[in-house]
């Protein structure tokens, strides 16, 4: 099969540059399956070659009737024709099966390569891609591209194999019968192969279109209540019907495509019929050739539809699968925003925090989103981080957990640039608690291992959800640490929270980064959070980030982050204590009158 | 049984009220693209009578190239009609799909709560109703097409190779009903391997979707490698279901055009035995042209039921989300679906009436999980300010979603300026707007966003957002107004999504502005702005929910559902 990829025109050097990119793509993530494709290459020969035994039984019974042969004769190839149809399709059968299997195993590859990809990009990248599409680029593109293979080159292949043994047999017959099917064949595949690259970007924009009518009726849907409160239904309904509308003209124009394809796959059968037929004519009158020899090398010819035609009904698969398998070549092509080279170890214990001279910002962005950092934490002290949204809270503590790298200046953990330390300790040492809880449908222990990337036995595990004050609520479970969350083990916002604590016990941080644990729960679950919190924070270094200030109560430290920049930061009794803006901030949300006067 | 027979026909005939409305919502582009189409398919039974003619002609010396230019002319048209094919059929496609997606919305955002169809829990879920289900419905009608047509291939075909002999029809025609009949097994064992493989994708995909949904956690807490192996493990179960999945799809080809061959063989085997000598090169090359055709209807008779099957949970699926699964509804008329649809038009908003004195009556309602709340009394004089406050789960959301109509009122009234009115058909602007406590706003345009589709003047546009302290908000904006939210454009914050939510309930000026706890995502500083700017000229009557103490302190009335 692999020879049939690289004769393939599709691979010529004359295809655009995208095109070559996600050939290269195909061929590479089969390289490691040479192998297992040299033997299943004999098999598809076979597959070829059999059908070629059709049309030659089917010239010799013409001959036998018209020289009026023996009726037992004829019973005997009319027999054999059957049995070779049946042989035909059970090697067609096995070839599916097998290249079916080959190409799952290269696509499973292919999509475990682009998940653990994706996990690296970064939450910029994640910020501006839902995971919708994360998934469909790991999950269907990468299916795409391993149905392309399973179905299309595979029966391409064979394919290919029956043309060739088409042109042989006639090639036999008289070479230039052979000769002038050769040339229709080949001219027929380069025009199929040109509107293939033609149809590929009306494919897209037809997608894409019908996408956006999707996912408008997702959103719309989703906000229902406030749009018939709002008096939003008509607009939501008429706008629908517009969107939906517009995906008729190129989805038309997809489909004049998809038919022209098919229409240019029927010309090149009709013209390998009509050249067969006409040279058959000829020769059959000069008597170089019987009436059965004429009707075999026509019928051989034919052979060439069956294929072709599940090539032109498989187009949009191929469209599909180009685009996929270009959409994942860009996102490879993707770097991450930092990359783990270092091999240094962070320190034990409480880790003390430096930012000096620190300037970050995002790729594509000019401006720094982070003017210029000076700060120090001492091991075991704890950072309050507050000022309007969009001021650069956020930004701050992705340069802790190194989820972006300063453009200047150097963020240090225990004394070592975060940029010589190595994953493995950096993520050990490091914990990050996010305002929304991130768990899976999956066991309580798989949700406090992580899929058991924490090593802890069972005791452990108990032992931390104790400590959070879950066990109570972990008492009730049946099934315990096996509980599935979602089916047997129901959590409340609250709950949440508290597992994700448990989970970063578990590791032992010596630095908690904390972005608005409690933003989204009620006052009791905030309580609960709050106490856990006090016990985890104990003699480790923390920055937390928060909009309600009742959070920061705990908190030594208090930074006022505004602009890009720290305008503000110190003791937290002392800035309290000053006509600060943290002391207008706390004094706006307990409702005093003096919150007035510091516009922009 | 019975019952399950008679809900199935009930089903069959509401399946087929839909293909036949969708078989007329185009009829250019259905009737006419299905001649053409039709053509296209019968075609090849001419083609086979010629080709008899030419070997026979080779044997006797005949026209043989005027039959070849024939048949080959044929062969050239015909590929050549297959883009016009597509070109004509295509919008009915299109237009099909757009009639359903629009009712099933329309139905499902009715203001009148009795031609609402019932709500979709899960809009994710929800996705089948708008991509997969008119597909199928388009897709059956289109089918239904080349059923007819392959029903009279099978006719005609048989009839003219009866001609040879009877016995000879007869031949080919068992070995195809026997794939036929094979088909019937094959098919239930085809649909088990793909809901198999069904699943266990929806299992991959579910645990990406969760992986990914969960990117922070993973990449932080150092899990991507055990993730991966986990991933590892589920796809590996996926390969084994999918290729099975795949040679099962392929098994009833692979059937059909074996039995095709041994069709022909049988055929021809028949023709020796019984025609003999009489037996002519043109027929073995009429009756291989034909067996090909031929072995190609099983096929599509099992794929139309396949088809029909699809269409028959799309249908019902559809019916569920419209207004008493009523299949006039899905088929309603929706005016022209052009190809160059225009701009949506903004309707103008009536003038907005005087602020209302609003007053709950013995007000009862209850939580979706079925929690009553109430009775509650509030009277709120016009251009009044009034909280509703309360520890969290007493019903603060559910009683404000009551006064709105989006929370059942079981008991009680609500009262406006004294008469008692429906909520549900009322409060809509210019009357009463909302901001719900976790704002929903569209991918489109911030303009779109606000308008929601009525025609507003500029500068109640931009006074609307001053009011909501966003007008800051917006100007940062690269493009303004016109700069486009969700995934593909700008990605507000919490507190962001608050203040344009909260402009959008203002724009239309109405007289009831409702506001579910804007203190949760804004800072006490930017909610005192606001309200500053809101209550400023008492032009109209507000009811928020919060518990931020510098807001209570501002209330005219406050309801506390502590006690």
């Amino acid at each position: 099969m692999s020879s049939a990829v690289a004769s393939s025109p599709v691979d010529a050097p004359t295809d655009t540059d995208a095109g070559a990119a996600h050939w290269r793509l195909i061929g590479s993530f089969l390289a490691p399956h040479r192998r297992a494709m040299a033997g299943f290459s004999l098999l598809v020969v076979l597959a070829g070659t059999l059908p070629l035994a059709g049309p030659l039984l089917l010239g010799a019974i013409a001959d036998g009737v018209t020289s009026d042969a023996a009726v037992g004769h004829l019973v005997l190839l009319a027999a054999g024709l059957g049995l070779v149809g049946i042989l035909a399709n059970g090697a067609d059968l096995t070839v599916t099966w097998l290249g079916a299997r080959l190409a799952w195993r290269a696509a499973n590859e292919l999509r475990v390569k682009v998940a653990a990809h994706a996990l690296a990009l970064g939450p910029a990248w994640h910020g501006r891609t839902t995971p919708g599409e994360v998934v469909d680029r790991v999950d269907g593109d990468a299916t795409r591209v391993g149905e392309l293979l399973a179905r299309v080159v595979v029966r391409l292949a064979a394919a290919m194999v029956t043309l060739v043994g088409v042109v042989v047999l006639l090639f036999v017959q008289d070479w230039r019968l052979g000769a002038a099917l050769g040339v229709v064949l080949v001219a027929g595949g380069w025009v199929l192969v040109r509107l293939r690259d033609l149809a590929v970007p009306s494919g897209v924009l037809a997608r894409q279109r019908s996408g956006e009518v999707f996912g408008a009726a997702e959103e719309r849907l989703r906000g229902a209540e406030e749009l018939r409160a709002l008096g939003g239904g008509r607009y939501a309904v008429e706008d629908l019907q517009r969107r939906s509308a517009l995906t008729l003209a190129p989805w038309r124009r997809q489909e004049v495509y998809a038919t022209a394809i098919w229409s240019a796959s029927m010309l090149v059968v009709v013209g390998g019929g009509a050249v067969a037929l006409l040279g058959g004519i000829l020769l059959q009158r000069t008597g170089a050739m019987t009436i059965g020899q004429v009707l075999a090398a026509f019928t051989a010819t034919q052979l060439t539809r069956r294929p072709l035609e599940q090539l032109a009904e498989n187009i949009q698969q191929i469209q599909q699968a180009g685009a996929g398998a270009s959409r994942l070549a860009t996102l490879l092509a993707e770097a991450p925003l930092v990359a783990f080279s270092g091999d240094r170890e962070l320190p034990g214990g409480a880790l003390p925090v430096a930012f000096e001279g620190v300037r970050a910002g995002y790729p594509g962005m000019a401006e720094d989103a982070l003017g210029v950092i000076d700060l120090h934490l001492e091991p075991g002290e704890h950072l309050g981080v507050v000022g309007a949204s969009g001021g650069g809270k956020t930004t701050l503590t992705r340069l802790l957990h190194r989820a972006l790298d300063p453009r200047a200046g150097a963020v240090s953990l225990g004394g070592v640039d975060l940029r010589d330390v190595s994953e493995t300790s950096l993520r050990r040492r490091v914990a990050v608690v996010t305002q929304e809880v991130q768990l899976l449908s999956a066991s309580i222990r798989d949700n406090l291992t992580l899929l058991g990337s924490v090593a802890a036995t069972d005791d452990d595990l108990v032992a931390a959800l104790d400590a959070v004050g879950l066990g109570n609520w972990f008492a009730r479970l049946d099934q315990g640490l096996d509980a599935q969350l979602g089916d047997d083990a129901g959590t409340s916002a609250g709950e949440a929270q508290l597992l994700a604590l448990a989970r970063v016990l578990l590791r032992d941080p010596g630095l908690i980064v904390l972005d608005e644990p409690t933003a989204r729960l009620d006052t009791a679950s905030a309580m609960a959070v709050t106490r856990a919190l006090d016990s985890l924070l104990a003699g480790r270094t923390a920055v937390v980030v928060a909009h309600r200030l009742a959070t920061l109560e705990q908190v030594d430290r208090i930074a006022v982050v505004r602009h890009g920049r720290i305008v503000e930061e110190g003791p937290r009794v002392a800035l309290l204590q000053d006509d600060t803006r943290f002391a207008r901030l706390v004094a706006a949300e307990l409702g005093a009158t003096t919150a007035r006067g510091d516009g922009r | 049984m019975s019952t399950t027979a008679t809900h199935q026909t009930g089903e069959r005939r509401a399946t087929w009220r839909v293909i036949r409305h969708m078989m007329g919502v185009r009829k250019g582009a259905y009737w006419g693209g299905g001649a053409l189409w039709w053509a296209f398919i019968l075609a090849p039974l001419l083609v086979g009578v010629l080709l008899e003619r030419l070997f026979d002609a080779l044997g006797d010396g005949g026209p043989a190239l005027m039959l070849l230019a024939a048949v080959t002319g044929l062969e050239v048209a015909r590929a050549l009609s297959l883009p016009l094919v597509g070109w004509m059929f295509e919008p009915f496609w299109g237009h099909t799909e757009t009639v359903l997606r629009t009712n099933v919305l329309r139905s499902q955002l009715h203001p009148d709560p009795t031609r609402r169809g019932a709500p979709i829990m899960d809009a994710a879920a929800a996705m089948p109703l708008f991509r997969d289900d008119p597909e199928h419905v388009a897709r059956a009608t289109d089918y239904w097409l080349t059923l007819v047509a392959m029903s009279a291939i099978a006719v005609v075909a048989m009839a003219v190779i009866a001609r040879i002999d009877p016995l000879v029809a007869v031949a080919i025609a068992v070995p195809l009903l026997l794939a036929s009949a094979s088909g019937y097994l094959i098919a239930p064992m085809v649909r088990r391997r793909r809901a198999d493989d069904r699943a266990v994708t929806s299992e991959v995909t579910g645990f990406l979707g969760e992986a990914f949904g969960a990117v922070t956690t993973v990449t932080t807490a150092g899990a991507a490698p055990a993730l991966l192996r986990h991933l590892a493990g589920l796809c590996d179960r996926r390969r084994v279901t999918a290729v099975r999945d795949r040679v099962a799809g392929q098994l009833l080809s692979a059937v059909g055009a074996a039995a095709g061959d041994v069709a022909l063989g049988a055929g021809l085997l028949a023709a020796a035995l019984v025609v003999g000598e009489d037996l002519t090169a043109g027929q073995v090359a009429l009756l291989a042209a034909y067996a090909q055709m031929l072995a190609g209807v099983p096929r599509h008779w099992a794929g139309w039921l396949t088809v029909r099957r699809h269409a028959d949970v799309s249908v019902e699926r559809l019916r569920g989300a419209v207004a008493a699964r009523d299949v006039a509804e899905l088929i309603a008329p929706i005016g022209p679906v052009p190809l160059a649809p225009p701009p949506v038009q903004r309707h103008p908003l009536p003038p907005a009436p005087a602020a209302p004195r609003l007053q709950l009556v013995g007000l009862v309602t209850q939580t979706p999980d079925g929690q009553r709340i109430g009775p509650i009394d509030l009277d709120v004089p016009a251009g009044g300010f009034a909280v509703v406050t309360g520890r969290v789960g007493l019903g603060k959301t559910t009683v404000v979603r009551a006064v709105l109509g989006l929370a059942p009122l079981l008991e009680g009234e609500v009262r406006w300026d004294g008469e008692v009115v429906d909520p549900a058909r009322w409060m809509t602007p210019p009357r009463a707007s909302y901001v719900a406590q976790v704002p929903t706003l569209f991918s489109e345009a911030l303009d779109d966003n606000l308008r929601l589709g009525w025609d507003i003047d500029e500068a109640d546009v931009h006074a609307a957002l001053d009011a909501a302290a966003a007008r800051d908000l917006v100007a940062e904006l690269e493009d303004g107004l016109d700069t486009r939210l969700g995934p593909r454009g700008v990605r507000l914050s919490g507190g962001q999504a608050h203040r344009v939510a909260a402009a959008r309930a203002l724009i239309a000026g109405s007289a009831l502005v409702v506001a579910d706890d804007l203190s949760a995502a804004l800072d006490a500083e930017t909610e005192a702005t606001l309200l500053d700017r809101i209550l400023g000229d008492r032009g109209r009557t507000m009811l928020v929910v919060s518990h931020r103490p510098s807001v209570i302190e501002r209330a005219d009335v406050v309801l506390d559902l502590d006690q």
